[in-house]
């Protein structure tokens, strides 16, 4: 049998024992979390790479069509055009004056058309010029008039980040083309400090906030805001536009 | 067991020290408090340790002192890392309603304030759990071995939870002097050596 002091010193021995118990205890569950979260972190860095290369690729698509629209509707046409024309010109040198005008158009549409061509455009250009090229074709193609507002000093925007921004941008205009109907299209960049705002705002016809929103494209939009910590408020009204606000902090 | 003593004190006196080197890093963060502390810390446990050697005077009332100097000092960096708001208050209340008690159920010059103490404690115990359960809800996390606090508060932890049960059991009345110090000391080498830890980290951040 244990004496009462033998009892009071196993008793020490075991509160003692807590010590290193307690310490192995909280290195496993410290070291659990660490590795839950570098597994997430990791995760979610390669969705983001995943969305990243996804959004490379329909920009590129995109393009590829508004090149096949330009060329058929716009190139085209003047193309034809001036053949036409100078097919029944009988050396009128009135008639290949108009041609030679008509060819100088088509000429100028193809050098602007080769801009966008270029698969490392937006690396170049930037976001602005990027979103300035994208509305001014929208015009050249008589598809609305637009307005592009730049406030404030703009800063340096990573790559990654300008590629998803300028996507989110691409797939908004994609989609006052197709479902809006508006013939304006405004778009204003805010740089405050650090903060990037971006407004694009149309005179369509609007949707129905509580029954569409989530049906006519702008689950992408969405998608790809949150990819980038980016804060996304949609308002829109049944034949009052659509306003679409990006806010964007970058450290 | 005079040998307990030195050692506690020497590491006590590398803590203080790795306070000194690292104070740029310390100095405009909360941990900044630690290097007086240490000092106030190192020079009480010598005049006790001198006083306990050399004479029979009774100094116990020094150690009522510095645990009611520490709580100040834990509750102002918990506050800091913590933002406990209201509850300092509520704390402070509980602890100096502690200390009054002791002082006219005991007499507090000749003997431990150890109602106070234990008090202490639990409340450290507390607030060493709670930075715990936050941190591992933070991203910050990933990197807690870098983070000077995981390292102090660690010490703290692991200090009180062997301490509390450990108290209670001097009150109970066994003759456990000995082995008492014994564990006090290896709590306190562990206590110290994890401030020291918390100084490197805070110099490496």
């Amino acid at each position: 049998m244990l004496q009462e002091n033998d009892k009071i010193l196993l008793i020490i021995f075991l509160i003692m024992l807590l010590v290193p118990l307690s310490m192995v205890l909280l290195f496993i569950i410290f070291n659990n979390r660490k590795n839950k979260l570098i597994q997430q972190q990791l995760h979610a860095q390669k969705q983001f790479e995943r969305e990243l290369a996804e959004s490379q690729i329909e920009i590129r698509e995109e393009t590829l069509r508004n090149i096949s629209w330009e060329l058929h509707d716009n190139i085209g046409q003047l193309l034809t055009l001036a053949k036409i024309q100078l097919q029944n010109s009988d050396n009128n040198p009135e008639i290949i004056k108009e041609s030679v005008g008509i060819l100088g158009n088509a000429l100028q549409e193809v050098r602007a058309l080769s801009k966008s061509i270029n698969s490392e455009s937006l690396k170049n250009m930037g976001l602005l010029e990027a979103v300035h090229n994208e509305m001014e074709r929208l015009e050249r193609m008589r598809f609305l008039k637009s307005e592009l507002k730049i406030k404030g000093t703009p800063f340096f925007i990573p790559d990654k980040e300008e590629i998803i921004l300028f996507r989110i941008l691409q797939e908004s205009f994609s989609n006052v083309i197709r479902h809006s109907r508006a013939t304006e299209l405004k778009v204003e960049f805010m740089y405050n400090d650090t903060n990037l705002t971006i407004q694009c705002e149309d005179n369509g016809i609007g949707f129905n906030q509580d029954s569409d929103f989530e049906g006519i494209g702008l689950k992408n939009i969405k998608t790809r805001a949150k990819m980038i910590d980016a804060e996304l408020f949609v308002n829109s009204k049944v034949n009052q536009g659509t306003k679409i606000t990006l806010k964007k902090t970058f450290k | 067991m005079q040998n307990f003593s030195y050692i506690f004190l020497l590491i006590q006196l590398l803590a203080c020290l790795a306070a000194i080197f690292k104070w740029k890093s310390i100095r405009k963060t909360p941990l900044w408090i630690f290097l007086p502390f240490l000092i106030y810390s190192f020079l009480n446990e010598v005049t006790t340790t001198a006083l306990y050697s050399f004479t029979s005077i009774n100094f116990r009332y020094l150690y009522n002192i510095y645990c009611i100097v520490s709580f100040f000092v834990y509750l102002y960096w918990f506050d800091r890392i913590l933002k406990l708001k209201l509850w300092k208050w509520i704390v402070t209340l509980v602890f100096l309603g502690a200390v009054v008690y002791d002082v006219i159920t005991s007499d507090s010059l000749k003997q431990l304030i150890k109602t106070a103490l234990l008090v202490q404690a639990i409340i450290l115990l507390i607030f060493s759990v709670i930075y715990f359960v936050r941190l591992l809800n933070k991203e910050e996390v990933v990197h807690y071995q870098l983070i000077p606090e995981f390292w102090i508060i660690l010490g703290l932890l692991v200090f009180h939870i062997a301490f509390v049960p450990l108290f209670l059991l001097t009150g109970l009345g066994y003759n456990i002097q000995k082995a008492y110090t014994i564990a006090i000391n290896i709590l306190n080498y562990i206590l110290y050596s994890s401030y020291i830890l918390g100084f490197y980290v805070a110099g490496k951040r």
